[in-house]
């Protein structure tokens, strides 16, 4: 038998993660859909000696292509045809799985179903017939226990039996006389060659089988935008003629539709699916705590200034150890390469510019770790939840707020972080406005000049900083609401899953893919970054005062005189793009000597403050402009961030120096 | 008497009779089960989203979603 394709899919929250690592093993690999932002994980696995490729589906209530995860599942199904699609189904939230389950089989795929946590419905003393609901549904359903690896050998078995005859039975969803019959007059419209789609991405596959006709008469009838959009003009019109027809009898089609489908599960469920009235569970009275009109708010900010405190205080030595690592490695290095030009770029220039990024991969995993493990016990969701209403004000969705704080500590994970956000405008706004946290490569810059300019006065100048970055983040997200992502953001509807103990294995897993991805993509392009940093500060001459880079700091200086700034200060700037941190050590170089008293007779004390403000606002640093990259997948937003944070420090610098002109 | 969800009172059953955003909303809405027709239990209702169980599982509404699912408490 020749490789099998096996997608699997499911609601959001049923243990896909785990099963899908149940399934495949480590070996995994981590990317994106083609054109969009949203992850996509593959990998292999084997079946009585077959080689399956498995592909992970984003986790989807419905197959309506509203959001871009459910465009994806579906065009998948559609368009590649997967051998076997395993539906992971909650089996303590029966009815409200299998709705998607029902929308496979109309689609004609070959489904098999895992029936997640049967250990928690045996607690929950309800008890699911496994073979009257196989019966029902015509495809075969396997119960497992995904996170302690039970049933996972029965459902590869059941994939492969499944691939090689099929499902079970076809069952149809009877959607009554007058509107089957509406679907039938639009299939034959389809099946007529002399109307042929027009605008259908997938030319070929484009409804060339019964199984497409009947999906995209059904999805016409139901009011679907995508399915108007790849049939011809005439077929949509007469489709929305039906459609408004049967409105008049039988109300909103979308809901008709809807209702048909859970007629028919609250039919299978009531015989399948016993159980005794559920009393509270222990999720609601967390919730009556944790979401409580005035707990919510002060018990979320407690969680947060934790798991803050957690990833900086716990990487903290690490953080340290890596630094020393890669300065004794540097010196060690340069010591031992005769040529001295060599010596500098491995020693100073790939090892310490490379290192300097390095040292946040301490943070950036525990913040992973910490990220992972609010998402799999169920809280993530209620931080959106509690944070909503303020975040709607501001034109963000509710599930901004995390990425924003994790911001403070760098931005490369805190813009990987917006994945959970579903809607692409949405996320694309996060992304755009996350640069403006104040991460802690900047708190250098800030020590070092509050230290000269504001002694005394240095914790407050430095709370300035950040809540300007806050400020300066509410008002581009009013700005780019207006005039670039028009429009509101995109309704809050989201489950709420119930508490449920993390699993360790599970959150070392997510955290290290993700992780990991830091290091690979981010460590090459810094990688070029320092180089070209490097040869730039080196050539032609050696001395940094006749460098390149100097040279390029005198002819950007008159860009920066109105600001009051040396072409010195213009130069670290420059430099401060590969990492801010940076500006620290170039302004060091670059002043030599004792450097306080350099910078005290250079800047005065408002152009010191501007200076600062410019540090927080202008091009985010390299890594974050590849995480941008990325995560939008498209050098445009990169290209846009850059160009209004520039536009924006440059001119918030102009307004503290006039200001500060007139006091 | 109809009144809207956004209204409702918590730990109290409210049936729907219709819901007037936008069609992706109704259908995001639908799959969850969110239907005119259904009644849904209301679990807390404060100041923010209005959270309600809905045939067996918790979703949580925005507030402007909520004001726009009309029905009646029981």
């Amino acid at each position: 038998m020749k490789e099998l394709k096996v997608a699997i899919i499911g609601n959001p929250n049923v243990g896909k993660t785990t099963l899908f690592n149940a399934l495949t093993g480590e070996k995994q690999h981590v990317g994106n859909w083609p054109g969009v932002t949203v992850e996509k994980i593959e990998g292999y696995g084997k079946v009585d000696g077959v080689r399956v490729h498995y592909i992970d589906l984003p986790g989807v209530y419905s197959l309506s292509a509203y959001s871009i995860d459910e465009k994806i599942a579906r065009d998948f199904i559609l368009t590649e045809n997967p051998d076997v699609v395993v539906d992971i189904v909650d089996a303590t939230n029966l009815e409200r799985n299998l709705y998607l389950t029902l929308q496979l089989l109309e689609l004609k795929a070959n489904v098999v179903i895992a029936l997640n946590f049967m250990d928690e419905v045996e607690k929950r003393r309800m008890d699911i017939d496994v073979k009257k609901l196989q019966e029902f549904l015509g495809i075969k359903v396997v119960p497992v226990v995904a996170r302690e690896g039970k049933g996972i050998e029965e459902l590869k078995r059941a994939i492969l039996e499944t691939a090689r005859h099929g499902v079970i039975r076809k069952v149809e969803v009877g959607y009554g006389r007058d509107v089957e019959r509406a679907i039938l007059e639009i299939e034959g419209m389809l099946a007529d060659e002399r109307i042929k789609c027009r605008h259908c991405p997938f030319a070929k596959l484009c409804l060339g089988s019964d199984r497409e006709r009947h999906w995209v008469s059904t999805r016409l009838l139901e009011g679907d935008d995508e399915a108007n959009k790849v049939v011809d003009r005439e077929i949509a019109l007469r489709a929305m003629e039906l459609r408004r027809e049967l409105e008049k009898k039988y109300g909103d089609m979308a809901a008709y539709f809807a209702k048909k489908r859970y007629e028919l599960i609250g039919s299978i469920v009531r015989q399948c699916l016993k159980m005794e009235e559920m009393e509270e569970t222990f999720s609601d009275r967390m919730d009556r705590v944790l979401l409580d009109k005035y707990l919510g708010i002060p018990i979320f900010f407690v969680i947060m200034w934790l798991a803050f405190k957690l990833t900086f205080d716990v990487a903290a030595p690490f953080t340290l150890l890596i630094e020393k690592l890669f300065d004794e490695l540097g010196k060690w290095v340069a010591g031992s390469i005769p040529n001295e030009t060599m010596a500098s770029l491995i020693g100073e220039g790939i090892i310490g510019g490379v290192g300097s990024v390095l040292v946040f991969v301490p943070n950036i995993f525990l913040l992973f770790f910490i990220l992972a493990l609010l998402e799999d016990s169920g809280y993530m969701a209620r931080a959106a939840f509690v944070m909503d209403r303020v975040m709607y004000r501001i034109g963000l969705h509710g599930k901004a707020f995390i990425p924003m704080l994790l911001g403070f500590g760098c931005n490369v994970p805190a813009i990987m972080a917006t994945r959970t956000m579903e809607d692409e405008r949405d996320r694309l706004l996060a992304i755009m406005i996350n640069p403006l946290m104040s991460c802690s490569a900047r708190l250098p810059v800030y020590v070092l000049f509050a230290g000269i300019f504001f002694a005394g006065k240095e914790a407050g100048v430095i709370m300035s900083m950040y809540l300007l970055g806050i400020l300066l983040a509410v008002m581009m997200a009013l700005l780019l609401r207006k005039f670039l992502f028009q429009g509101k953001p995109s309704p809050f509807i989201m489950e709420m899953p119930p508490y449920r103990l993390p699993t360790l294995r599970n959150i070392v897993s997510t955290t290290w893919n993700r992780g990991k991805m830091f290091i690979k993509k981010a460590g090459t392009i810094i990688l070029l970054g320092v180089i070209i940093i490097w040869f730039l500060a080196n050539f032609p001459d050696g001395g940094i005062e006749e460098s390149f880079l100097a040279m390029i700091g005198k002819a950007m200086q008159p860009l920066f005189a109105p600001l009051g700034w040396s072409w010195r200060a213009v130069v670290a700037l420059l430099a401060g793009v590969v990492g801010k941190e940076i500006v620290v050590g170039s302004l060091g170089a670059l002043y030599g000597g004792n450097l306080s008293s350099a910078l005290a007779a250079d800047f005065t004390q408002v152009e010191a403050f501007a200076y600062m403000a410019f540090v927080l606002i202008y091009v985010p640093c390299i890594a974050t402009i590849a995480a941008i990259w990325q995560e939008t997948r498209s050098i445009k937003w990169p290209l846009f961030t850059i160009t209004y944070e520039i536009l924006l420090a440059y001119g918030v610098a102009l307004a503290i120096v006039a200001i500060g002109g007139l006091i | 008497m109809r009144s809207m969800i956004s209204l409702a009172s918590a730990r109290g059953l409210f049936r729907i009779t219709s819901i007037a955003c936008g069609r992706g909303c109704v259908n995001k809405l639908a799959s969850m089960g969110i239907m005119p027709g259904e009644v849904v239990r209301v679990i807390n209702n404060g100041s923010g989203p209005v959270m309600v169980e809905v045939k067996g599982s918790r979703v949580a509404i925005g507030r402007g979603v909520a004001m726009k699912i009309y029905g009646e408490e029981l």
